[in-house]
Order: C-alpha cells, then structure tokens, then sequence
C-alpha cells in the first residue's frame, strides 16, 4: 500500500494508519474482499512499529471496515452502500465537531460558526476526479 | 514456554561512581525494545550485563529463555551483537573479518553476509580502517545478521549516522523482527529512533528503570498530564524527576 505516515505530525502514528487505510476504503479504492498486508509487513514498509499497527489494524476491525481471517489474512470487509455513506457521515460529523468545539471555546455565536461554514464549502473547489 | 526474547529481574551492578540498581525489563518475542537514557544513564552497562560482558552482584538474566551462566556459548551463537564503536581489527579487509568471525558461528550464512554486503555497499575488499563511519555501521549489522541470531542487540546503532543511513537501520530492524520469532534490543539516545520503531521502551535514568513497558502505553499515560507529550517530552520529564529525588 502507497502511503506514508510521519512522527513529527500530531495524530499518532496509528490513528494516521485507521485515517489512510479508512479513506481508501470510503472512496472504494480498497473494495470488499481486498487483502491487506500483514501487521508486520506493513510495520515495515511504514517504518511504524507493529504495535502501533496492529493497534490501527484493531480500530479498523472495531470500525468493521477490515476482517481478520484466522490462517488467511486481513481482508477489507464487504460493506454495503449504506454503511459506506454512514461511516462517511461520521467521519466528516467528527471533523465539523472538533470546528464547532474550537468556535465554542473562541466565543463565537452558533449563527457565526455556520456562517464560516458555508464560506468555507463556498470558497472551496470541488475536487476535480 | 516463557515467550520472553530477554528478561532481567532486579539486576544490580556497581562500579566506583556509579552503579546499576534493581534493573527489572522484560521484551516479549517478536518484538522491539529501545532503551533510552541520557549518556550515563547504564545502557552499555545493562548491554554489557546482558551479554555476559560482566557480572551482576545481585538479579537473574534471561535471555531467550535461559540464564546466561552456563548457557553463554550457545546463547551468544544466537544472538547479534553489535557493540558501540563498531571496533575491526585494523590493517585488515572487510573479506577477511568476515572469515574470522564466522568460524566463531556455525550457522554463518555466507550467502547471507554477501546479499547484506550488497545491500549496503559495503566493498569487501577495502581495509576496515578506511571505511566511513556510516560503513562500519553496516558491516557491523550486516556481521550481526549473517549468523541469523534471533536476537540483536545494538549498542548505540544510530549514533553518528546520517539521516539517510540512520533510516536504512531502522528499516532492517523492522525487517528483521517480521517473521514475528525474532527480536532486537537496542539502545539510543535519539528519542526519534523509538517513535517509529519501538514496540517496548525502557528508560534508564542514573542507573534505575524509571519506566518500561509497551511505548503506546507509556504515552498514553503520560498524555494524560500532557496532551501533546512526546517520547522526548518523557525522557526530559523523568531526567528531572529522578535527579529531583536523588538531590
């Protein structure tokens, strides 16, 4: 898998496993049944220990988005287009959370926070795919 | 079966102004340990315990599953040493340390030791003596690998290493413990090396243990008096406490 992560960022170094592997499966570039790299291999191409990703490797699996076959591997778990856009949903609702959280804490007005809210959709491009 | 790679329990040590006192880690097969501490602190001292350079006064020393005393020929023959100053004999060439030492293992894999050479860029026919300091390092891991130990013990592995080649060593740390049955021990003062690659953390401050166990753990803990607290944020934390008590 093409993707690095990086001590010196905030998010521990397993949550940005769970962000990158979990992206990848939302956006159905990881589809169901896919297999994953082992704990260790993938240990060892991130250069992250392994158990911090076995530790992202058991988020995932609470998340339901990855199974671990006893014997076969770790596959991506066959989701269906309802439970894709809920955990989508929640993705984003937790992002939106911790804005709303940083806005309370500056004093802002609840009518101020979703103001910048809709500039901030308005100001951004859609992504071109 | 005991799955510890390596277990010490209360082990002490001294020496004239300075001594190693109740040292107790344990490192579970198949993974990772850093031990880190200031320069001082007793890390080469707990390696050279560990290897049966010295002698504790006082605790037991388990390494892959038995004590030392009386097992040490066929313990070290198992293990990767790979001490601090990455010492050859000089006037001699790479070609020739590597046939001094593997009479010394009989599970020398020449093979092994020649893809390892490779690798790392090392030209077996130069003398020792005028090999980079980033080159020694690699011959000195590429010997500790080439008699597959399941157990490496790095002294200081990064020290002095240029990012690139620090990296490189990390890498093969990971790579080394993949199959899940072998484990390394390594010591540092670079709390940069831990954050990737360390599954255990032992930090060793002025001669005691003042914290080991899984680094996730650890920092979780500490994160809960600091939120953003690294490994360095730890060992500057811990530093300050012992020196506190023993003021």
């Amino acid at each position: 898998m093409e993707f690095t992560v990086s001590p010196n960022s905030p998010t521990p170094l397993y949550q940005q496993i769970v962000d990158q592997i979990r992206a990848r499966i939302l956006t159905g570039e990881l589809r169901g049944g896919d297999p994953l790299p082992s704990i260790r291999q993938l240990a060892s191409d991130l250069l992250a220990s392994v158990i911090t990703t076995k530790r992202a490797y058991s988020e995932l699996e609470a998340e339901g988005l990855i199974i671990t076959r006893a014997g076969l591997g770790t596959f991506v778990a066959d989701l269906d287009a309802r439970t894709i856009e809920a955990v989508k949903s929640g993705v984003v609702a937790s992002h939106l959370g911790a804005a709303v959280r940083v806005g309370r804490e500056l004093g802002l007005a609840d009518e101020q926070i979703s103001r910048l809210f809709a500039q901030a959709l308005a100001r951004s491009e859609p992504d071109e795919r | 079966m005991n799955d510890n790679a390596l277990e010490l329990r209360m082990v002490n040590k001294s020496y004239p102004g300075f001594s190693l006192r109740d040292v107790s880690l344990e490192l579970p097969r198949g993974y990772i340990m850093g031990l880190v501490g200031p320069n001082g602190a007793g890390k080469t001292t707990t390696i050279r315990l560990i290897m049966n350079l010295a002698r504790p006064e006082s605790g037991t020393i388990r390494v892959l599953g038995a004590e030392m005393t009386g097992n040490a020929v066929d313990l070290k023959r198992r293990i990767g040493y790979v001490p601090e100053n990455h010492e050859f004999y000089s006037g001699v060439t790479t070609e020739w340390t590597a046939s001094f030492v593997k009479r010394l293992y009989p599970t020398w894999n020449d093979r092994k030791f020649r893809e390892l050479l490779d690798k790392y860029g090392v030209d077996a026919s130069k003398k020792t003596d005028v090999l980079s300091k980033g080159t020694r390092a690699k011959l000195a891991m590429a010997i500790a690998l080439a008699h597959e130990p399941e157990l490496l013990i790095l002294d200081e592995p990064t020290s002095g290493l240029d990012p690139v080649v620090r990296r490189e060593l990390l890498t093969d740390l990971l790579e080394f413990v993949k199959d899940g049955d072998r484990s390394v021990l390594f010591s540092t003062h670079i709390t940069s090396d831990l954050e990737r690659v360390a599954d255990y953390i032992t930090f060793l401050i002025d001669g005691r243990v003042a914290a080991s166990g899984e680094r996730e753990s650890l920092l979780e803990e500490a994160r809960l008096s600091n939120p953003s607290a690294s490994i360095e944020d730890m060992l500057w934390t811990l530093t300050k406490g012992g020196q506190r008590r023993h003021a």
